[in-house]
């Protein structure tokens, strides 16, 4: 069965299932309850062939490296240096645009001379190539350092749109807010004038219902 | 390969968050494209070509100077190139604050909004209840 699981495209899964038992399940809770002395104490036998805390998902990894699809990516992820790749640093540690500016002048410079190489001494030309993809992967390099700080740019104009759009979401709702207030206010005052006018109908017409609604307590 | 010089220094959202159009990864393609052409230019010239014209030497060459004054134009433009680090972190804490304030002043607005909106039904009410007892008398 285990050489079924090497060379077959479609492996069985590995056999760890078949600890899962509902008996084991229910011994591990017990123990993680009640702890290990009170569970042999009740005369419970601890499965032999593996450790019952191994039925809990394992802790992730801290430091070091983990392999995902073939690749081993480090735990705490961050880009190598150059010099862990061994590839020779030509930039000093100073402002990326200058140096990038020098690195961009210098590659073309090299161009020039590749060109008059490869006239005068095509032996060579190899060396020269070599010189120029390494500036080149030196300047690509100083661009993906680069890429956290873009990213913080980003980040605050992202920002800044999302303060622009809410400030005018706040203007809008206090401008119809106060529209409304100012047309419920005018409401009110046309609902009192109304009241007087109804009030002096009424009395013109000697009703004998009072059934004047206090409209004047309701504001 | 045609890409877009920046108008100013600060570059809309939309530019900067794009896949293909931010500042850096032009920068990326433009170095590609120079190492293209250099390869061009030499294999051009090892190839045996009888109309080996003035005109194309002078196409290449002011190809690929274009590209090499671009890529210095596109350097100039990096987003964020005058900030350092710091001064970012900065300028993010000072947004964070603005958009707390702008948050609360949101939720003020929308509160007295729906205040508002209370008193508003109210009125209805009334003036309804006030409408079908006039009509029913």
């Amino acid at each position: 069965m285990s050489s079924q699981n090497v060379t077959s495209p479609f492996p069985l899964p590995p056999e760890f299932y078949k600890r899962y038992t509902d008996e084991n399940l229910d011994k591990l809770k017990r123990i993680k309850e009640h702890g290990i002395e009170a569970f042999t104490n009740a005369g419970d036998t601890l499965p032999q062939d593996f450790d019952i805390f191994d039925l809990e998902p394992p802790k992730p990894i801290t430091k070091g490296f983990y392999r995902m699809f073939d690749e081993s990516w480090p735990v705490v992820d961050r880009m190598c240096t150059l010099e862990e790749t061994n590839l020779q640093q030509l930039y000093p540690k100073g402002e990326i645009a200058l140096e990038l500016k020098k690195l961009n002048n210098s590659v073309v410079f090299n161009f020039v001379e590749l060109l008059d190489i490869l006239v005068k001494d095509p032996d060579r030309g190899p060396d020269k190539c070599e010189q120029i993809k390494l500036l080149l992967i030196n300047m690509k390099f100083l661009l993906n350092e680069y890429r956290p700080h873009q990213a913080r740019e980003t980040l605050q104009l992202i920002m800044k749109e999302q303060i622009e759009q809410r400030k005018l979401a706040t203007k809008e709702i206090q401008k119809r807010c106060n529209e409304l207030t100012q047309t419920l206010a005018n409401l009110k005052n046309s609902w009192k004038n109304l009241d007087v006018v109804k009030m002096e109908l009424d009395d013109t017409e000697n009703s004998e219902s009072a059934d004047i609604v206090p409209e004047s307590n309701l504001f | 390969m045609q890409s877009s010089f920046p108008s100013s220094n600060s570059q809309n959202l939309v530019e900067a968050s794009s896949i293909n159009m931010d500042i850096l990864t032009q920068l990326q393609d433009s170095i590609d494209c120079i190492s293209r052409m250099f390869f061009v230019v030499v294999h051009h010239l090892n190839t045996p070509d009888p109309s080996k014209s003035k005109d194309a030497q002078q196409e290449y060459v002011q190809d690929i100077c274009k590209k090499a004054k671009q890529i210095e134009l596109l350097i100039d433009a990096l987003p964020g190139i005058n900030h350092s680090e710091a001064e970012q972190i900065e300028i993010l804490k000072s947004l964070d604050q603005e958009l707390k304030v702008a948050n609360e002043e949101y939720i003020k607005a929308v509160q007295d909004a729906e205040l508002l909106l209370k008193q508003i039904k109210e009125t209805i009410k009334i003036i309804s209840k006030d409408q079908s007892l006039a009509f029913s008398n």
